[in-house]
């Protein structure tokens, strides 16, 4: 059986479109603005096994939360069929939530105004774990996520990393065996988001649950999952494996290094230099030709280096080459300096 | 396996609302200061009002403390419950709750059950500490204070029923503050908050007096003016045709709001 599966999932949201601002207010007042019908997610048919770890990207708009919405049985569709965990999603909602967990990275699930120690523990109690287990698995997930140092302070006072590890943890206390995760490290720094995406990876890995995961991040998709399913105006584009997707869409770096020589300079195959400033040097790598871990060796051995960041191609551009058919030359485009593009 | 799971939730959030209401000392202590102050002003209003020019001998200003003492109870116990739910759908957190093994208005009952708990015998301490400490007396039988008691719940109960109509009223109005302005006016006026409605012009008392505001608010209170059996029997029946009838309709209004939202999905 599917962990998920979706037939021609189809959700369009009747909305009112504002009258001209110019009527006559009476006229305004009494007359209903015409309705028109916003087509969200069309036809959206897919099939995830257990333990297979998806993401679940588009462009803002492209109707990722909806069908995240529909699939978590918030959201009832305007036709169409789901089964997630063999449950009908709007109809058995209450038993589905048993066999999910979901992490908003916009909302939380925790109480503020209590300590994430009490928080896990209610959550627990509402999800009927037994006692023991509880404990055994929290202790298994404080140590996993590392929250160990902040368990017993408000989450009010957690910074925002700490805070979506500990959401984590709290859409795990139940033991659920799909995750569904909605941009899960909006907001984070690189430290942060590193951190979080290796402990989702390791979870995933070590017991097997099924990851739908949404994120504008290519790093997240990349780091975590196997497999991506691409949606556009609420319609599938495009369902391929992630060795796939990183060989014809996220092979290109940029990299940029600050280093002490006021004319920097880096001659490697596989990589073109974007932009040379004083004590700046921008470079796009093609990650085929050379790995960036090489590219970062060579650029410490070579140069004296202040400081280096290396940054993933922006998910708009990666959506952007698919909707062009085309994979992605380094040599073919250059964006300006500090951009990449595909 | 079903109704354990569920009470051990409800357990759960009822726990929640004693934690969240003991995590706000400061905002019980101003609302003590409060109710302590609201009497003394009503105190010195009454001993200073000519009641015995109305020749009602239940109007004394010893009973009207008390009956004051036992609105105020009712009221700092209880808050302004409506707004959790309308930060919830305003928020987005209703999705949140939404995906959680529990229906979402039980929880909120039973959080709010939990916060009750915590805030109802502070208020009572306070309130009664000071209406005894300004009277001198207990106006009230003390075989009559089960009934008083069971008043009181019946009471919490039926407001928090319209809060949660009025929180969930959101859905469909986008802020449920014009709606409990209205009905907290209403409390106000035809609940008896201050003045008992037997002091009422007689067609004005009896409107007021068969409402649901009066089960609210002035019918446990007036058991301080008239402790008698037959009047706490009569309080007691009004209390629970509203909390059914106003059960009814929460149920109702509940099912209709959470269709909309998940139609809508706002």
């Amino acid at each position: 059986m599917a962990a998920i599966r979706t037939d021609n999932l189809t959700k369009s949201f009747r909305v009112r479109q504002p009258e001209p601002a110019d009527g006559a207010l009476l006229r305004r007042l009494l007359r209903r603005a015409p309705a028109i019908d916003l087509l969200a997610v069309q036809d959206l048919s897919l099939q995830i096994e257990p333990s297979e770890r998806v993401a679940f990207i588009g462009p803002n708009g492209a109707g990722k939360s909806t069908s995240l919405k529909m699939l978590t049985g918030i959201l009832v569709p305007t036709s169409g069929h789901a089964e997630v965990a063999g449950f009908v999603p709007w109809r058995d909602r209450g038993k589905l939530a048993r066999h999910i967990g979901i992490v908003f990275g916009q909302r939380s699930q925790l109480w503020w105004q209590l300590p994430v120690r009490a928080s896990l523990d209610l959550l627990g109690q509402i999800y009927d774990v037994d006692r023991t287990v509880l404990r055994q698995r929290m202790a298994r997930l404080i140590d996993g996520f590392e929250i160990g140092a902040f368990i017993d302070r408000p989450v009010a006072q957690l910074s925002l990393g700490q805070r979506l590890r500990c959401e984590i943890v709290g859409a795990l206390i139940h033991a659920p065996s799909i995750l569904l995760l909605d941009e899960p490290t909006i907001g984070l720094d690189v430290t942060s988001k590193a951190l979080l995406r290796d402990h989702l990876d390791g979870l995933s890995r070590d017991s097997g649950t099924t990851v739908l995961l949404t994120s504008h991040d290519t790093g997240d998709i990349e780091r975590i999952c196997e497999r991506v399913i691409v949606i556009d105006h609420g319609s599938l584009l495009m369902d391929l494996p992630i060795a796939q997707l990183k060989r014809d869409f996220l092979r290109r770096r940029t990299v940029t290094l600050v280093t002490a020589q006021e004319t920097p300079e880096l001659r490697i195959d596989g990589v073109a230099a974007v932009a040379v400033e004083p004590y700046r040097l921008t470079l796009s790598v093609d990650t085929t030709v050379v790995p960036i871990e090489k590219v970062v060796a060579t650029a410490l051995e070579r140069l004296t280096i202040r400081d280096l960041s290396v940054e993933n191609p922006p998910l708009e551009d990666v959506i952007k080459a698919i909707y062009r058919g085309e994979t992605a030359d380094p040599r073919a485009s250059k964006g300006p300096a500090g951009a990449t593009q595909l | 396996m079903q109704l354990s799971s569920n009470s051990s939730a409800l357990r759960a959030f009822a726990r929640i609302g004693w934690r969240r209401a003991a995590a706000e000392p400061l905002a019980t202590a101003a609302r003590g200061g409060l109710n302590v102050l609201a009497l003394g002003i009503f105190w010195a209003f009454w001993r200073a009002t000519p009641l015995a020019e109305l020749r009602r001998p239940e109007l004394t200003p010893e009973r009207l403390i008390w009956y004051l003492a036992v609105t105020e109870w009712i009221v700092f116990s209880t808050g302004i419950p409506y707004r959790e739910i309308e930060d919830d759908i305003r928020s987005g957190a209703l999705a949140t709750n939404l995906t959680r093994p529990i229906d979402y208005a039980r929880a909120c009952c039973a959080q709010w059950c939990g916060g009750i708990a915590f805030r109802l015998p502070i208020f009572a301490l306070v309130g009664f500490v000071a209406a005894l400490g300004l009277s001198g007396t207990v106006p009230i039988d003390p075989a009559m204070l089960l009934a008083g008691l069971a008043s009181v719940l019946l009471a919490l109960a039926i407001l928090h029923l319209c809060h949660l109509m009025i929180g969930l009223a959101t859905i469909w109005t986008g802020s449920a503050a014009p709606l409990h302005w209205i009905w907290q006016k209403g409390l106000f006026v035809l609940g008896g908050l201050i003045i008992p409605l037997s002091l009422y012009p007689a067609p004005f008392r009896r409107f007021a007096e068969n409402s649901p505001f009066a089960a609210m608010l002035s019918a446990p209170a007036s058991l301080a003016l008239d402790p008698s059996p037959g009047h706490a029997i009569a309080v007691l029946r009004l209390q629970l045709i509203w909390l059914i009838v106003l059960a009814g309709m929460a149920w109702l209004t509940d099912r209709a709001a959470i269709a909309r939202f998940l139609e809508r999905g706002t």
